[in-house]
């Protein structure tokens, strides 16, 4: 909403200067489009921007800057929703949990850039099987990093990762500048408590302790005596 | 920048010897896989590397008269796991070194240096222990021959002195003919990893397919060298795979051969569950290879009832 208001505040701003250098020309009649002021009505070009801004920041008579700054103090955003479905298989001798179907649905508004908002999920959902699997950093009792670095810490390679499916439910959000509403950490969020209930599901185990590794699992399956 | 006095390229065995000889601070280099991490690191600094890397007489598979096969000490992963040699008698160190770090890796990193640096994960060690190999150094001195169960001294360390070279690995016909197996590679994730575990199981059944003839079984990260269980191959040998214990004692015999450790990679518990587990699959797997059937076996999947 801030870069929505920001940028049509600059707009305004350069149609202003734009009337200027155009005589008989109000800012009412005025339009951006493909680096060209032009008339509204006709979409006739009048005037390209390289010009009107060489001219604004070089001018002899008139130089001024076009700039424009916005605070947008949002009160009123919707909550932006969604859920992962996945379906696991857990090897218990060996505490190995293989993801054998992933999906993540979410509810962003209306996607202003659907190929970009669908990899924003499948980064999501990647982080999210680190870190509900793999990932974590572990210290000496004197605050030492054991493994820092990108062996031992395990991030998923690609042959770990199963295919990242992703849909989108779009409904027009009117507290968003075009209907839209966030996903930059919603993919991130589902994702390892649903591995954790599909482990629960499959073995009866509740594990609350992130991220479930094969050896903490294999300790609760002993400790449940189901290995 | 890598912190070492100097590099050498060996234009033969004998030059490299020479070089090794005359430089006591000097260590070698091939593919580089495991010396440039440690160069980098700075646990090497100062040192002098002679290189092996364009040695031809030193890559290759070869076939000797008696059937032993040769292979040569710097020939690659990939170049061995698609040898045609080793894909006809040798097919489990082919898979085994297939599952090294990543195809970059494989591409550069020897066979030589694997079982040269001592480290019990390496991938290709229990495999060799299971086929009985036999290391060929050569030095100053000559040429002598070392059964790769008795190279390793401990971690890291091996009986291959400063200024010898491995030249090749032997291994003899008995150990390959009729002989079944796989390579187990346990890890925390399936690419770019070094082993949690690693368990190389081998079987030769008698010609009814029904009774055990020979047993092998090797293991890397399950002691700080990599280790057979002699006392585990014997306790099947001569047993019937239909022998509703076989796979208890196999895997039991084994966990009282093994010595592996806490640390905060793996605690030893986990250590001795994958042992356990990893010794029946390997069984199985290497019992399937060899022609056995696999019917009435404990590990066969439940299905869903259709």
């Amino acid at each position: 909403m801030a870069v929505k208001k920001c940028a049509e505040q600059l707009k305004d701003k350069i149609l202003s200067y734009a009337s200027e250098m155009l005589d008989g020309k109000s800012k009412e009649e005025l339009d951006i489009e493909n680096n060209f002021v032009i008339e509204k009505d006709t979409k006739k070009p009048l005037l390209d921007m390289e010009t009107l801004a060489t001219t604004a920041f070089y001018s002899l008579e008139h130089s001024k800057h076009i700039t424009a700054e916005v605070t947008n103090q949002c009160k009123d955003n919707s909550f932006s929703s969604g859920c992962c479905f996945v379906e696991v298989e857990v090897d218990m001798p060996l505490g190995l949990v293989t993801v054998k179907n992933i999906l993540n649905v979410h509810d962003s508004g209306i996607l202003i850039n659907p190929k970009l908002a669908t990899a924003q999920v499948h980064g999501g959902m990647s982080m999210g099987l680190g870190y509900g699997l793999s990932e974590e950093l572990l210290y000496s009792e004197n605050g030492k990093p054991y493994n820092g670095n990108l062996l031992d810490y395990k991030i998923p390679t690609a042959m770990d990762t199963p295919d990242l499916n992703v849909r989108f439910i779009q409904l027009e959000d009117p507290t968003g500048p075009y209907g839209n509403k966030s996903l930059g950490e919603p993919p991130t969020i589902p994702v390892a408590p649903a591995i954790r209930n599909a482990i629960l599901h499959a073995t009866g185990v509740a594990m609350n302790e992130n991220p479930m590794t094969a050896q903490k699992l294999i300790e609760a399956f002993k400790r449940e005596h189901l290995i | 920048m890598f912190d070492i006095q100097s590099f050498y390229e060996a234009k033969t065995v004998d030059d490299a010897i020479m070089a090794l000889n005359a430089y006591p601070n000097s260590e070698v280099i091939s593919g580089g896989t495991d010396v440039l991490i440690r160069v980098r690191e700075g646990r090497d600094a100062g040192k002098s590397l002679v290189s092996i890397h364009n040695i031809e007489t030193l890559k290759g598979v070869e076939m000797e008269e008696d059937g032993t096969i040769v292979i040569k000490s710097a020939t690659s992963f990939s170049h061995i796991t698609n040898h045609p040699m080793i894909k006809r008698y040798l097919p489990m160190l082919g898979e085994a070194v297939d599952q090294v770090g990543g195809p970059q890796i494989r591409n550069t990193a020897t066979l030589g240096g694997n079982i040269c640096n001592g480290a019990t994960s390496a991938d290709s060690a229990s495999t060799m222990c299971t086929l009985n190999a036999i290391v060929v150094l050569k030095g100053p001195e000559g040429i002598r021959e070392v059964p790769v169960t008795q190279f390793y001294t401990g971690p890291g360390k091996t009986v291959r002195k400063q200024n010898e070279i491995c030249i090749a690995f032997k291994i003899p016909k008995e150990e390959y003919e009729n002989v079944y197996g796989v390579y187990l590679k346990y890890g925390k994730r399936k690419s770019m990893e070094i082993a949690t575990l690693g368990c190389a199981v081998r079987i030769q059944l008698e010609e009814d397919k029904e009774t055990i003839k020979k047993a092998r079984l090797g293991y890397g990260v399950a002691a700080p060298t990599p280790i057979r269980c002699y006392q585990a191959e014997k306790e099947i040998e001569g047993k019937k795979i239909s022998d509703p214990a076989l796979y208890d004692v196999f895997a039991k015999s084994a966990l009282l051969e093994v010595n592996p450790r806490s640390s905060w990679r793996a605690s030893k518990e986990f250590r001795l569950q994958l042992i356990e587990e990893l010794a029946r699959r390997g069984l199985k797997k290497a019992i399937l290879l060899a022609g056995g059937d696999a019917n009435g076996n404990p590990f066969a999947p439940m299905l869903p009832e259709e």
